[in-house]
């Protein structure tokens, strides 16, 4: 254990230069080793075009041996959004592969660049439109954003104008620390430095140290991964590919639209229920996203949500918490493209004292919400 | 006694939602189909009164066997005579046309019975409107939209768009496919094409191409029955587009959370233990 420590600095160093175009899935470094890189001549005997990876097996001869090999990309919504097809690469191209392999001996490699022989172009990478769709794009300072729509009864709305479309994504932080602690995480929730992990939140001992053994590990049993569990309460805001509200003004209630993760929904009530469980079987079985019990302060949504299960993780990086989280979340529709959220964090099983977190979303107009799912390619 | 008569009714009652909330509740047969106040049809709850959802309960033990077809897969049994007229016109397996091929698919789909359902796959089509615990119909007119929502299952839900605009060129292929709306009369009519071929659109997997083109229609016949009905038209699997159809039935309660992935015994509660082992990708997670 202690060996795996003293060689941190110097896998996260690699990590940091692999996995920069990473947005969708799991932390490379956690599947893929960075010390073990390797370039491979094959040809193509299949293209498995779907979320959450793209593959592209294929035969590598060695000698007289052939192997058929794996090739992990980005998903097929990234891929798409930087003007690649299934048809890009087709069975029977030979390909020259370079990136890291799988830490568990399989025959998988990362495809950090995927050359095609025939024209030596480089092909299946992110472009750099591409990354930035799913980034947070700097503010036009000549046009500044439309205020807040409104609904007739002056309440800002949550989701497209009529006769327009749009989505929010493009969180301004894809991991959780408590607000003006300076610490540098990267995309993937990863800190730069382990020995900061005791900054990023008021947390118990065993909290703490459990962060640090998930970090160690680069996150590689995080549930919504590995099981495809939901992306649960607060990371939900966190998701590249995005969530959409839907207010239904009939019944109060408004849907909570997952873009990404197992592209799932859930209800926050805006009818003055009380917090109980009162939907059959919240009562006794804790949840994902907790009884979200919302209401309107001026422009701002605040949403109390308790019973909380501990299947999921609440954040990118693998802050622990218990069921005894209770979470405040505010969100203010500051003008049309401008979502800011702001949560405040009451667990007292994980957490020495109730810590505030934030950031933004941006509208993302005249698209829809992506359709992702991460159960597309198991089983 | 291989599936001893407990676990057929818990399967039941896992797959198809709430025998007990679907049939004890909600005694209005009579009560026309709920409007608008544009005049429109109600596919959903009425405001101010309960919420509910759409329940496709069988009326068998819905085991995963072509001898149990049930009223939600899309065919009757052969040995079935219904009275119900909307059931009666369901073709029986010996009517759909298959395509020589698709049929030995079909066939040996009911053999080793790895529905995608049962491991939390989104379902596309009649499968998805037939979810457990119930899929609810909400239209938001003001953004020209239709969800199909699903409680059980894969927890998800797909958007049928009602702007009048065309499905999008060049599709990628998806489990849900790409489904434009509009109202014809009374009913709701959903047009969707851009499926892939992993998803089924059954619970016993009618094989399909990425050709397949289905239209849905949504008829309230009244308070407490929708007539979903589907077109199958997909050559590369049928020699010609073939028509079946699921009642469905208003089910009075609030939707809840359901996380298929949890624990999740489906495969065994409703495919049986039997069933041949499904392979696992090499390359996941």
């Amino acid at each position: 254990m202690s060996r795996i420590f003293a060689r941190w600095p110097a896998i996260v160093a690699g990590i940091l230069v692999l996995v920069a175009p990473l947005l969708a899935h799991h932390v490379v470094a956690a599947k893929f080793d960075p010390a073990k890189r390797r370039t491979l001549n094959g040809i193509v005997t299949k293209v498995d075009w779907s979320n959450p990876h793209v593959h592209v097996l294929m035969n590598v001869r060695n000698g007289e041996q052939v192997a058929n090999w794996a090739v992990e990309l980005e998903s097929q919504l990234e891929l798409e959004r930087s003007a690649w097809t299934r048809d890009s690469v087709k069975p029977g191209d030979a390909l020259t592969v370079q990136g890291p392999v799988a830490r568990d001996g399989s025959l998988q490699i990362w495809g950090d660049s995927v050359i095609l022989n025939r024209s030596g172009q480089r092909v299946l990478g992110m472009s750099a439109s591409g990354l930035a769709y799913f980034r947070p794009a700097a503010a036009a300072a000549s046009a500044p954003a439309r205020p807040t729509p409104r609904w007739p009864d002056g309440k800002p709305r949550l989701g497209p104008v009529p006769g327009e479309t749009g989505y929010w994504g493009r969180p301004s932080s894809r991991f959780l620390k408590e607000n003006g602690v300076n610490v540098e995480i990267d995309e993937e929730g990863i800190l730069k430095n382990i020995n900061d992990a005791a900054k990023v939140a008021p947390f118990q001992p065993w909290a703490r140290d459990l962060y640090v053994y998930r970090q160690r590990e680069f996150l590689k049993t995080d549930p919504m991964y590995l099981e495809c569990y939901p992306p649960g309460a607060v990371r939900q805001f966190q998701m590249p590919f995005g969530i959409q509200f839907v207010e239904d003004k009939s019944f109060n209630r408004i849907f909570v639209m997952n873009g990404g993760g197992n592209h799932d929904w859930h209800f926050i009530y805006t009818d003055g229920r009380a917090q109980q469980g009162n939907v059959r079987g919240n009562a006794d079985n804790p949840l994902y996203y907790g009884n979200a019990l919302g209401r309107w302060e001026g422009d701002t949504l605040v949403v109390d949500s308790k019973s909380f299960n501990e299947k999921f993780w609440f954040s990118n990086g693998g802050l622990p918490h218990t069921e005894q989280l209770k979470l405040v979340e505010k969100l203010t529709r500051t003008d049309m493209n401008t979502l800011k959220y702001e949560v405040t964090i009451d667990d007292p099983g994980a957490y020495t004292r109730p810590w505030s977190a934030g950031w933004t979303m941006q509208w993302v107009a005249g698209d829809e919400l992506p359709v992702y799912y991460c159960q597309d390619n198991r089983a | 006694m291989r599936r001893p008569l407990p676990i057929a009714i818990f399967a039941t009652v896992f797959l198809t939602g709430t025998l007990f909330f679907a049939q004890g509740r909600g005694g209005n047969n009579s009560a026309p189909a709920p409007r608008w106040p544009d005049g429109h049809i109600n596919l959903g709850a009425v405001p101010g009164s309960e919420m509910g959802s759409w329940d496709a309960t069988p009326t068998q033990v819905p085991l995963a066997r072509p001898d149990t077809a049930t009223d939600f897969g899309l065919f009757a049994a052969d040995a079935r005579e219904p009275t119900d007229p909307f059931l009666a016109a369901k073709p029986k397996l010996s009517q759909i046309p298959f395509q020589p091929w698709a049929r030995r698919l079909f066939d040996a789909r009911v053999l080793t019975r790895q529905e995608p359902y049962t491991r939390c796959k989104p379902s596309s089509a009649a499968r998805q409107v037939a979810t457990a615990y119930g899929t609810q119909f909400i239209e938001v007119p003001e953004l020209q939209r239709f969800y199909i929502i699903e409680t059980g299952g894969a927890h998800s839900f797909r958007t049928v768009f009602m702007d009048g605009k065309p499905h999008p060129a060049n599709l990628s292929p998806s489990s849900r496919g790409h489904s434009i709306g509009h109202w014809e009369g009374d009913t709701l009519v959903v047009d969707t094409i851009g499926f892939n071929e992993k998803a089924w659109i059954d619970n016993l997997g009618m094989p399909t191409t990425e050709k397949l083109h289905t239209i849905e229609k949504f008829t309230r016949i009244d308070y407490n029955t929708l007539h979903y009905q589907i077109t199958v038209d997909d050559l590369g699997a049928y020699t010609a587009p073939w028509t079946s159809g699921i009642p469905l039935r208003w089910s009075p309660g609030e939707s809840f959370e359901f996380v298929c992935q949890e624990n999740n015994l489906a495969p065994e509660l409703i495919m049986g233990d039997d069933r041949m082992p499904v392979e696992t990708p090499r390359f996941i997670p």
